[in-house]
């Protein structure tokens, strides 16, 4: 029977696939915008933009919007409570793994 | 105001755990993988480069000294702020392609890893000028050039694609073998320059525009 542990600091919000990857690429790339986003974690644009609602609705990423020429582009960054709830969920992780 | 979240989750195991290790390690590769690096950029130094040394073996060369000296930083200058500026523009041409931007913290820290080669190569090519004995002291400065542009590379080359570091590598045996081996062995410093800063950028430019985008 799979032993059963609970972490304290296992953010429910980052623990998502889609948003775990969305926060990793942020975390690694500094900036990203939508279509790039969609390409590194190969999803659909409803479920990208969902998830990433929920994360800028969480302060965990900043959304800005500018005109490059005619088009719209949205780009998205890592805020610093993003950065920290980041860090501490792959710290917990890490230390679920090695116990 | 952020919504309440949840404090915990349940982990039933260290595999689920691995395999969230698993999704971040796959996403933040993805992400680094996605090189703002640009072909045409390697393309226009090449050019430049190649511009400089014509210019070197027309112009500088015939100049009676001490004006070819000043010429030589003149036109080397120029090239170095031109290659600058046009690997700039390219660069921030390409991020917005793959959309991410120049400036990503990934970014500063390539620049970060070059500019202790690029300032190493600034000094030993003030000394030049700075010391008027060395009257043919620029022949020397082409294979010191190489060496400390290897040495930018090879930093940027450890947080950058594999070709940043061949790149590096390339530079390097061509500067050793520029100092090290008699003066004007098989070729002369200057058709160095002109293989090196131009041809190889050239080569590596191609190559990057072929395989990654331009």
């Amino acid at each position: 029977m799979a032993t059963v542990r609970k972490l304290e600091a296992l953010d429910d919000i980052i623990h998502q696939k889609v948003r775990l990857g969305v926060m990793s690429s942020l975390m690694a790339a500094g900036e990203a915008d939508f279509n790039f986003l969609k390409g590194a974690l190969g999803v659909s644009d409803g479920n990208l933009s969902t998830h990433l609602t929920v994360l800028e609705e969480h302060g965990y990423i900043r959304v800005r919007k500018e005109f490059v020429g005619k088009k719209p582009r949205t780009t998205y960054a890592p805020t610093d409570e993003g950065r920290r709830a980041f860090e501490a969920y792959v710290e917990a992780l890490e230390a679920f793994v090695r116990a | 105001m952020h919504p309440e979240r949840p404090v915990f989750r349940i982990v039933t195991s260290a595999g689920e755990a691995e395999e969230h290790l698993r999704v971040i390690r796959q996403a933040m590769e993805r992400s680094t993988r996605h090189s703002t690096l640009s072909g045409f950029s390697g393309v226009a130094v090449g050019l430049l480069a190649l511009a400089g040394c014509a210019l070197t073996v027309t112009v500088v060369r015939d100049a009676p000294y001490p004006v070819s000296r000043y010429l030589f930083v003149l036109v080397w200058g120029s090239v170095f702020l031109l290659s600058l500026l046009a690997d700039y523009a390219l660069t921030k041409r390409r991020a917005a392609r793959v959309g991410k931007t120049a400036f990503s913290p990934l970014g500063k820290h390539l620049g970060r890893a070059a500019a202790p080669g690029l300032l190493a190569a600034l000094v030993f090519s003030l000394f030049y000028v700075l010391h008027p004995g060395l009257r043919d002291g620029y022949v020397y400065l082409n294979g010191i050039w190489m060496v400390c542009y290897a040495m930018s590379l090879l930093s940027v080359g450890m947080f950058s694609l594999r070709e940043v570091s061949l790149l590096g590598w390339a530079f390097l045996v061509a500067g050793a073998t520029t100092l090290l081996l008699p003066m004007n062995f098989i070729v002369t410093p200057m058709t160095m320059m002109a293989l090196t800063f131009g041809g190889f950028h050239i080569f590596y430019g191609l190559w990057m525009g072929r395989k990654y985008g331009w």
